[in-house]
């Protein structure tokens, strides 16, 4: 179907968005629930959780690439696909500042 | 030019660490897009007065020499280097525990609340010099914002929440202070200033300042 | 065909405008015609552009110099926040919106947009809407609180006036234009193209507008959103935004600018889209980097979604969150970068000519370069504590806004013109009229970043004498008075060009777009005949082309019972899949749109039990609408051309009403997400949470009001069989229960809602169930009288299909509204109810 070659060019970008409000709620409902005052060895249990839903939405991202692009980048489309999917991976620079900024007020 | 640039209000004259570091980036920032200004409109006039000039780079080169791999370089270097800097601001107290005042606006004037919320000034904040002081700035009414442009930034003063904001005079002297945030027909008479005093002076500025009413919040 | 070609031509160009074209007098109160309705809202974009100018000029004599009486601070409130109302909702949108409605189907090789009297509709509402506002500032009763509305400021208790409700109202009715022009671009410019058209072969152009159009679905509903709300909160007292009774301030901001930012890429976007177009043909050489620029695009859309933040850096944001903002809202530029780069590689490697876009041209370069740059300056956090809310801020969005709308505009108009007056420009005034904007805007803004960093506050009318901002501030105004006169040129030159232009045959640019292979001025059905593209469409020959069309040698080249063809493709390939007949002209939209205009009249002078009488008179008056709409037998393929035979649209699986239904439950859908994250955020960030009491909520009507949405949604079929009809009165009556036992919950709960905001926001999830409840009812009354009328068959049940989709989107959010009571209470920390 035609709907989903369309999708495949949006489809890192959707990821993106979606891991970048995953993020955005996760920091708000951790402060305000204080899992930054646990401490677990050198870091607080929300720095932690940040983290690993950072790293996850990397690996989420690659993984939805590589797979709307296993045919190849024959088609014009699907080369749109590839670059628009790789700048996704990209913009999750966005999201390191989970590793060393100041998480609550 | 920088005689230009002073004035009661200027952020770009700051008397303190905090503004300082501010204006700071302002002018590395100023050069860095100078710079790009001019690359880019050099490069526009150059390919419209000489065509053919730009020729011998290939059209796939120009984009992802001049469109990806330029800004995103300066662009990862310009946004870790502001996070710093956010950081660093967030972060720094200067002279022992930061002196703590309340800024409470409401229509249209501002009220600050000292040690605890029992002594209080109005339109007047009295800071200590040397020493950093966070400013938690609330409103009774509609959005306010403090700002002291030469001693720092500047932070809402919304109702039902009390944010902070970090502001520190090198020397004593009066510093001017506005309201910037939209909050009404007075919004543009909604100054105040702010009187830093050397600190072995503070406390008796303190001590003479009018008891509260009621509790801070 | 024993006819000569010219001849064919001639009797085609007659058979054709009698079925397509408008009638004079009254008759044009009846036009749906897209190039029609895409001048219109061009021109009267033009006419606020021109309002929204004079009041800036207002602003620009009360800040020339210190302590001015010109205008109190009451009167210049007004002035400030309708200028920034009127540019950006009644100018810059609805300008380009126009653009996109006339240019978009006759770069596509179509002859019109999918859904005419819905263009028709969106403009009424777009121009009723924008009188209205423009109206209350000559009574004295315009909004006042600036163009983001901040609440409490805006809150009944700080603004008791009308001017609020005259923003909040207004621009709802505009956005219902915005809305309808999005879903239309979408479906267009995905199944209206010439055939062969795949999606890499379109021109440039719509690649834009398409993305532009995606941007606005998910954009425009949390702004309506949060219009509702506060208009709900102003009106009945429920206090989302109160601090005081859970509400808060901060939720305004958070949909104003989840909307406000995109916003502003979505005005820079077409913009950008027209250069992409105007360039290359400047340049004599296609577009480079087709394929990136794409990307590049999509990039921008979806980082424009996350960045809105950037605009609260001082609200009290804890720094990690920030970062997330400041990141996104640096690396735009990056984007911005490849699109900039591959107009100077196009350029470097083309042979460009002088001319007056060219000149504009350079004005974009010159000034949206350095928006951009204060842009990145003002995404670094601690840049934007100092900056924020200073004149600063003022001088870098009009950099940006004049930058990479108005002058990209500017270009554009010299550059298409010809085609919409078919003549040629005469060229006295344009060189000194961009001079004049273009030194007058430099002389204007640029002064201004430095009156900001010396301290001086956006929107304050006096200033004191000792803060040292009056020579700046004079320059700017003398500088405003110069750009001013500079447009005043421009529009003096556009109007020669109208009436003394010479004209020309074809193609004067020598473009390669299909919009220039058709004569100037446009007909009204674009082409006699639809190409066949078997190349990317911005390297076309209309020269060729053109002569070749005219004489109906294309498809769809000869005429049908008076029908108004186009040929719908494949989305992705281009293959013709169906022919689409669009419905006739009419006064409907007209009166659709009074109608809607009455609802929000009487929302503003409260009288709240009239107003549901007007909204029941808008949905009789959307479902005449349907007369025109269908087919009563089943019928053969039909013949378009060169071998082909196509389906009517009713008659295939995916025509276009059917995608606009989709596209309309996304951002119906986006409308309730934000409606969803907007409750979370209260519980996460309102002060006075959580409320003294839980929430009492009957189970029971849960319970019925699931079970009822469960069997309409099981019965509300998309196939037709000789038990639809049963099916359907069985699904009315499910609603009917739903409609009751939800309706009853509301009447319950209307009272405690304006207690605490968590009340509110169950209430207002519940009246978002009501409503969709009630519209499948509707529908699914409706799908019954098509059936009994014989509008449907197991080949034409495309009704059903449409009822199926909104059934199921109704069942899906309802048992998310009947569940979220039970959330609330479990977050406020009681024990459920
Ligand atoms: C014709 C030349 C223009 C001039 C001289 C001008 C001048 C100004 C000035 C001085 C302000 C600041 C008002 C204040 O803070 O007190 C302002 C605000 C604004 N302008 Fe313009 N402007 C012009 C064109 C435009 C255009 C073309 C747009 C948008 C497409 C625009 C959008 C805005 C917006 C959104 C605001 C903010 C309003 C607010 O604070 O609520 N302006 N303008
Ligand atoms: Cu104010
Ligand atoms: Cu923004």
């Amino acid at each position: 179907m035609s709907g989903r070659a369309v999708f495949g060019i949006l489809i890192g970008w959707i990821g993106w968005a979606g891991g970048f409000l995953l993020l955005y709620v996760l920091q708000a409902t951790g402060c305000r629930a204080g899992w930054d005052g646990h401490l677990l060895g050198p870091i607080s249990a929300l720095r932690l959780l940040l983290i690993i839903t950072t790293v996850a939405i990397v690996l989420v991202l690659i993984w939805v690439t590589v797979k709307a692009n296993r045919h190849g980048s024959t088609s014009s489309l699907a080369r749109i696909g590839v670059l628009a999917n790789s700048a996704a991976i990209l913009a999750a620079l966005c999201f390191t500042g989970v590793i060393w900024l100041r998480l609550c007020a | 030019m920088l005689a230009g640039c002073t004035g009661d209000l200027s952020a770009l004259d700051p008397a303190g660490p905090f503004a300082g570091a501010i204006a700071n980036l302002w002018w590395l920032m100023l050069a860095g897009a100078a710079a790009i200004f001019l690359l880019v409109l050099g490069l526009f006039l150059l390919v419209i007065f000489r065509p053919g000039s730009g020729r011998r780079v290939s059209p796939s080169r120009w984009i992802w020499m001049g469109g990806i791999a330029f800004p995103l370089v300066t662009l990862i270097a310009l946004i870790g280097h502001g996070l710093m800097r956010g950081e660093y601001i967030l972060n720094l107290g200067i002279g022992g525990a930061p002196f703590e005042v309340e800024a409470r606006g409401s229509r249209w004037r501002w009220d600050f609340r000292y040690a605890e919320g029992v002594r209080t000034s109005e339109a007047i904040l009295h800071i200590p010099t040397g020493r950093t002081v966070v400013v938690t700035a609330t409103s009774d009414d509609v959005i306010h914002s403090f700002w002291v442009p030469r001693l720092g930034g500047k932070i809402d003063a919304i109702p039902g929440h009390a944010a902070t904001v970090r502001i520190l005079a090198d020397r004593p002297g009066i510093y001017g202070g506005i309201c910037s945030e939209y909050c009404g027909t007075g919004h543009d008479g909604m100054v105040f200033e702010v009187h830093a005093h050397a600190p072995e002076d503070f406390a008796a500025v303190l001590a003479g300042l009018p008891e509260a009413q009621e509790p801070a919040r | 065909m024993t006819q000569s070609p010219r001849k064919s031509a001639l009797r085609l160009h007659r058979e054709l405008t009698a079925i397509w074209g408008t009638p004079p007098g009254w008759g044009r109160l009846q036009a749906v015609n897209h190039t029609i309705i895409g001048k219109r809202f061009m021109m009267t974009a033009l006419v606020f552009f021109a309002i929204g100018g004079i009041l800036a000029m207002l602003i620009r004599t009360q800040l020339a110099t210190t302590q001015s009486a010109f205008l109190d601070a009451a009167s210049y409130a007004q002035v400030f926040t309708m200028h920034g109302v009127v540019m950006m909702f009644l100018f810059a949108i609805p300008f380009f919106e126009g653009l996109a409605m006339y240019l978009l189907p006759k770069m596509l090789g179509s002859r019109d947009l999918a859904f005419p009297r819905m263009s028709a509709y969106g403009y009424w509402c777009y121009l009723f809407g924008g009188t209205f506002l423009v109206g209350a500032l000559v009574a004295g009763v315009a909004p006042d609180g600036g163009w983001f509305m901040y609440t409490p400021l805006s809150s009944s208790t700080y603004s008791p006036g009308v001017n609020a409700d005259v923003w909040l109202l207004g621009i709802t009715f505009v956005e219902i234009s915005a809305l309808s022009a999005a879903v239309e671009i979408l479906v267009s410019v995905l199944k209206l193209r010439a055939p062969g058209m795949s999606l890499t072969r379109m021109p440039i152009f719509a690649w834009y507008m398409l993305i532009v159009a995606g941007m606005m679905l998910i954009g425009f509903p949390p702004l309506i959103l949060g219009s509702i709300l506060l208009e709900a909160e102003r009106a009945f007292g429920l206090p989302f935004f109160d601090p005081t009774r859970g509400g808060d301030p901060l939720l305004w901001q958070h949909l104003f600018w989840l909307f406000g930012h995109p916003e502003v890429y979505i005005i820079f976007l077409p913009a950008a889209g027209a250069l992409s177009t105007i360039i290359p043909t400047l340049a004599r050489r296609p577009l480079e980097g087709y394929e990136i620029v794409v990307a590049a695009v999509i990039a921008l859309a979806f980082l424009s979604f996350g960045l809105w933040v950037h605009h609260m850096y001082t609200v009290g944001i804890p720094h990690v969150a920030l970062s997330f903002f400041s990141a996104a809202s640096g690396l735009a530029a990056v984007p911005t970068g490849v699109q900039i780069f591959a107009w100077l590689a196009t350029l470097a490697h083309g042979k460009p000519r002088m001319s007056v876009p060219m000149l504009h041209i350079f004005g974009f370069m010159f000034v949206f370069v350095l928006g951009g740059l204060t842009g990145v300056m003002l995404a670094m956090v601690p840049f934007d504590w100092q900056a924020h809310d200073t004149h600063f801020v003022v001088a870098h969005l009009h950099y940006v806004l004049v930058g990479g709308f108005v002058f990209p505009m500017l270009a554009a108009a010299y550059y298409w013109l010809p085609h919409i007056f078919g003549r040629q420009a005469v060229q006295h005034l344009s060189h000194a009229a961009f001079w004049m904007i273009f030194i007058g805007f430099n002389l204007t803004f640029f002064a201004m970043h430095l009156t900001g960093l010396r301290g001086m506050p956006r929107r304050i009318s006096i200033y004191p004498p000792e803060a040292g901002w009056e020579t700046l501030n004079f320059v700017s105004s003398m500088g405003g008075f110069i750009m001013t006169t500079g447009f005043a040129l421009v529009a003096l030159d556009l109007l020669l060009l109208a009436v003394f232009g010479k004209p020309f045959r074809r193609n004067p640019w020598q473009a390669g777009t299909l919009e220039w292979a058709m004569p100037t001025p446009p007909p009204a059905y674009a082409f006699a005949s639809l190409p066949e593209i078997s190349a990317r469409a911005d390297q076309l020959d209309p020269d060729r082309l053109g002569p070749v069309l005219a004489s109906g040698q294309g498809y769809l080249g000869a005429t049908r019972h008076g029908w108004m063809e186009i040929i719908g493709v494949d989305m992705v390939t281009g293959k013709p899949e169906q022919v689409v007949v669009l419905p006739k002209r009419t006064c409907l939209p007209l009166l659709t749109a009074i109608a809607t205009g009455s609802f929000f009249a009487l929302l503003l002078v409260k009288l709240y039990w009239l107003a549901p009488l007007a909204l029941l008179i808008v949905t009789a008056l959307f479902l005449l609408w349907t007369r025109d709409c269908g087919l009563k037998s089943d019928l053969a393929a039909l013949a378009v051309g060169h071998g082909t035979d196509l389906p009517h649209h009713y008659q295939t699986a995916r025509p276009p009403s059917y995608w606009a239904m989709v596209f309309t439950l996304t951002a119906d859908a986006t409308l309730f997400a934000s409606l969803l994250f907007g409750s979370l955020f209260l519980w996460l960030s309102a002060p006075n949470w959580p409320p003294e009491s839980v929430i009492p909520i009957d189970a029971t009507t849960s319970v019925i009001s699931a079970v009822a949405l469960i069997v309409a949604a099981g019965l509300g079929r998309g196939t037709f069989t000789s038990r639809t009809v049963g099916n359907l009165c069985i699904v009315a009556v499910a609603y009917a229960v739903a409609l009751l036992a939800l309706g009853y919950v509301l009447i319950e709960i209307h009272a405690e809602a304006t207690r605490h905001a968590a009340v509110a926001s169950i209430f207002a999830v519940k009246a978002y169930a009501v409503l969709h409840v009630f519209i499948g009812l509707i529908l699914s009354l409706f799908c019954l009288w098509r059936v009994r009328r014989g509008y449907v068959s197991a080949r034409r049940d495309l009704d059903l299909r449409l009822g199926r989709q909104w059934h199921l989107f109704t069942l899906t959010t309802g048992l998310i509204a009947l569940a979220f009571p039970f959330v609330i209470n479990l977050l406020a920390g009681g024990t459920g109810p």
